[in-house]
């Protein structure tokens, strides 16, 4: 318990002092928010300053900082310069989008990644150098390029799968993001696929494992509880990785496929500098990424005990 | 080619594509260039229920029109709010909403509003409205986008009759109607806006207008639903389908597959790299349409590209036919003047025969190598022309320029900087600090080019990167504008605009068209360029198939 208190203060701190590194980072980057808004044309300079004051953007740094802090704290996350939109209801209406593909993408790699490394690490032959060449393939692919395939002969060719748009309800949504979690994920399942195999191998090649062999153990426990269960420890770690950063990597499906998630949202804010959006949503990925390293660590425990155990002394 | 299509960022930058391959050394490319473009399409026989639409430049970040001044935007307010004067097909200009014009003086305007025409909520349009609307520009709390030197000449704008409004102007001028018909003239309802307070025009709130659909329904970051409004004023032009659905895709390859396999119905500018595959596609049709875009590079006026002696040699070596030809896929015509070839509703025969006088588009090497003798710059510092990175094909263009320039003893470098950056360029002059040039793909708000003109080399003129002035110039262009006849007034704006190409405060590359794609179960958008000022949708129907 105290642990994970201890974990939930340092993520409040990582929040903190990474809203500050954006906040400050957009605030230096060239060009005035004012000017992306009138997109070039020549307005008169009143207007802009009607804008400049409509947004506090003449405040110091520190005392805008300090507002959206204080802002923050009591529910309100400012006003979107670009929409002059809450920025609560501009995300609502999009984290379900991205969350549901981050989602989906996460248990394609957890099942694809890890199924393949385990069919690879086990029967050998013929499925094993399939698996590996597969993976050198999946990783070396650009999750761009995955897109564009999947989309021409899925989408255009066979007309299996819609063009764009992330669906309306369960199934239609499920329809909809099955390219973009696929292109998404296909990077990582090639990773986890190797270092799952590779944890195997070497697993199975171990002490303990070459003694229940000879014990003559039934091989499916050898395989399942001796072998398998041993090596996820760094499969864990990897898969954990990945999933906290899918949503950062989200954008560029996001992009492809005309999804209205976050990560495209926050493309078109940055290069507006649209603080408020800018912020909340280097907020959301700052948690996800939290959130999603914490459950690993807590999945530790639960994989190997000599962890549960150093953690109560 | 590969490049992405960003949401149009700055002044409407982006690739398009003339019509019309003729090729051949078209020397008055106006010959055959704006006369074989398409204005309209073939018109539709059937009513339909739904089209779905794609807005190729993204989401709109608002639909208060006068926030809309810009692709995203534009494209879908216009089918929303309507403005006291319309842009037509043929890029004529018409009275709308408002009935008629008195012009008393030079300076005063009364206009005598439509009858009976009412908001989407049933509420009648009066001339109190109209007052307010027009007033916005002129708070500075409204943030209204289309605030500039148009709307900093009204003096005041009164209602003077139950359906009467007078605006009285500071100085004459005579394209203030033709301005009116831009968001500048837009009417919404004054009791809405007031209601909706900072919600304004974002999906929360929306607006409240008089146009043929209004917003069913937003769905942030993927589409927007437009109902027909059946209480339409204008009921000879009442929309012909019922729903309209206008989705945001921007990913080119995506737009294309969308077209390709029917899930849009059609989109306007389709993606270049789209046009192989859509004009052989056989479920549908793309159109050429009469465009008022082009292609041009910007002088910041500092370096060696700020002597007018070295902008004009460099244009005149450069092989702008081949850059029609091969960057542009011979889809677009060398340009002759930063006037878009045709993009002109009044004194056509003026506008026309002032082209022979303009130089020819022909490389001449020996004529800009005697150019350039005048130059007073210093010659070996090296040109720095400013691109967005992402957009190859604009490196294609420069490198021509560059080969040129080398022949005159040039020495041009092109710099490609990212997308949002470049945006910069186009608002900030301390951006721009250090570039000699950067590229630009423009557009007319309406088919007037003395206010193009005014706008690009007329002091404080929303386009005027260089604070480029020159007395001549500027004197002409103000007594133009303040001569209401329109032949004469053509007259003047030529006799400016010969000048204007003498200093070249841009560099004219080409002259573009509208690629605009339909289904083959619809038709009847207007073909032409003008779907970011008329109600576009509301001529959409079904052919039956």
């Amino acid at each position: 318990m105290r642990f994970l208190v201890r974990r939930l203060l340092a993520l409040g701190g990582v929040l903190i002092a990474s809203s500050m590194i954006v906040f400050g980072a957009l605030y230096l980057a060239p060009g005035s928010p004012e000017q992306f808004l009138v997109q070039g044309r020549t307005v008169s300079p009143e207007v802009l300053d009607a804008i400049r004051a409509q947004y506090s953007l003449d405040d110091p740094l520190p005392v805008r900082y300090w507002n959206w802090l204080s802002g923050l704290f009591t529910g309100d996350m400012g006003r979107s310069l670009l929409t002059q939109q809450d920025v609560g209801a501009l995300l609502a209406s999009r984290i379900p989008t991205t969350l549901s593909l981050a989602a989906y993408a996460a248990l394609l790699i957890i099942v694809g990644g890890i199924g393949l490394g385990i069919l690879a690490g086990t029967r050998g032959g013929v499925a094993e150098r399939i698996v590996i060449f597969a993976s050198n393939l999946g990783i070396a692919v650009p999750t761009f390029f995955a897109a564009l395939v999947l989309m021409a002969v899925f989408s255009v060719g066979l007309g299996w799968f819609p063009v764009f748009g992330a669906g309306e309800g369960a199934v239609d949504r499920v329809w909809h993001l099955t390219l973009p979690a696929l292109a998404l994920s296909l990077p990582s399942i090639a990773v986890i696929a190797r270092i799952t195999r590779t944890a195997i191998v070497e697993e199975s090649e171990s002490e303990h494992v070459l003694i229940a062999v000879a014990r003559g153990l039934p091989k499916r426990i050898i395989l399942w509880r001796h072998t398998v269960r041993n090596s996820l420890l760094p499969v864990t770690t990897a898969v954990g990785m990945h999933i906290a950063g899918l949503v950062a990597g989200a954008f560029v499906v996001e992009y492809a496929f005309t999804l209205d998630g976050i990560g495209a949202l926050l493309v078109n804010s940055v290069q507006r500098k649209d603080f408020a959006v800018v912020q909340a949503i280097a907020l959301i990925m700052v948690i996800a990424f939290g959130v999603v390293n914490l459950l690993v660590d807590l999945l530790y425990t639960v994989i190997d005990p000599r962890v549960r155990l150093k953690k109560g002394q | 080619m590969n490049k992405k299509l960003i949401s149009a960022g700055a002044a409407g930058v982006l690739l398009l594509l003339a019509g019309c391959s003729n090729g051949g050394n078209a020397k008055a490319p106006e010959a055959a260039g704006s006369k074989d473009l398409l204005v309209t399409t073939p018109a539709p026989t059937a009513e339909l229920d739904k089209i779905v639409w794609n807005n190729n430049f993204g989401e709109p970040p608002s639909i208060d029109p006068i926030k809309a001044a810009d692709y995203p935007a534009s494209g879908v307010v216009s089918n929303l709010c309507e403005s006291l004067f319309q842009i037509q097909p043929d890029f004529s200009i018409k009275p709308h909403l408002a009935k008629s014009v008195k012009n008393t003086g030079n300076t005063t305007y009364v206009y005598e509003l439509q009858d009976g025409v009412t908001f989407w909520d049933g509420k009648p349009m009066t001339a109190d409205d109209v007052v307010f609307s027009l007033k916005r520009h002129l708070d500075p709390k409204e943030i209204s986008y289309w605030a500039s030197s148009v709307t900093a000449n009204i003096a005041s704008v009164e209602k003077t009759g139950p359906n009467e409004v007078t605006v009285k102007l500071k100085s004459p001028d005579a394209t203030f109607n033709n301005n009116l018909a831009t968001p500048v003239g837009a009417v919404v309802e004054k009791a809405q806006r007031e209601k909706a307070g900072v919600d304004y025009g974002n999906p929360g709130s929306g607006v409240m207008c008089t146009g043929p659909y209004s917003v069913a329904s937003w769905k942030q970051g993927v589409s927007i639903t437009l109902d027909r409004y059946d209480g339409y004023w204008k009921t000879d032009k009442k929309a012909k389908t019922k729903q309209v659905e206008i989705q945001f895709i921007t990913d080119p390859a995506s737009i294309t597959n969308a077209l390709a396999t029917g899930a849009v119905d059609g989109s306007y500018d389709v993606p270049l790299s789209a046009v192989g595959q859509l004009s052989k596609s056989g479920s549908g049709e793309l159109f050429r349409g009469k465009s008022m875009q082009n292609m041009a590079i910007i002088s910041t006026g500092t370096g060696t590209l700020g002597d007018p002696a070295v902008r004009k040699a460099l244009t005149l070596a450069t092989d702008r036919e081949a850059i029609a030809q091969t960057v542009y896929e011979g889809t677009s015509t060398a340009a002759q003047s930063l006037v878009p070839n045709g993009g002109w509703a009044y004194g056509a025969d003026v506008f026309e025969a002032a082209r022979k006088e303009l130089p020819a588009t022909t490389p001449n090497l020996e004529e800009a190598k005697k150019v350039i003798k005048d130059a007073k710059v210093d010659l070996s510092k090296p040109i720095k022309i400013v691109y967005p990175i992402d957009r190859t094909f604009y490196a294609d263009i420069i490198s021509e320029f560059a080969n040129a320039g080398a022949k005159l003893g040039l020495k041009i470098e092109p710099s490609g900087v990212p997308g949002a950056q470049f945006g910069a360029f186009f608002s900030d002059p301390k951006a721009r600090a250090g570039a000699d040039a950067f590229v630009t793909t423009n557009y007319m708000n309406v088919a007037d080019p003395l206010i193009h003109l005014s706008a690009i080399a007329g002091p404080g003129g929303m386009q005027n990167y260089s604070g480029f002035s020159d007395p001549k110039i500027t004197g002409l262009l103000e007594k133009a504008r303040a001569t209401s006849d329109d032949t004469e007034r053509a007259k003047l704006t030529v006799e400016a605009e010969a000048l204007i190409m003498d200093k070249e405060p841009w560099l004219p590359v080409v002259d573009s068209s509208t690629r605009l794609y339909m289904n083959k179960r619809v038709t009847g958008a207007p073909a032409s360029f003008v779907y970011l000022y008329y109600p576009w949708a509301a001529d959409l129907g079904g052919t039956g198939k």
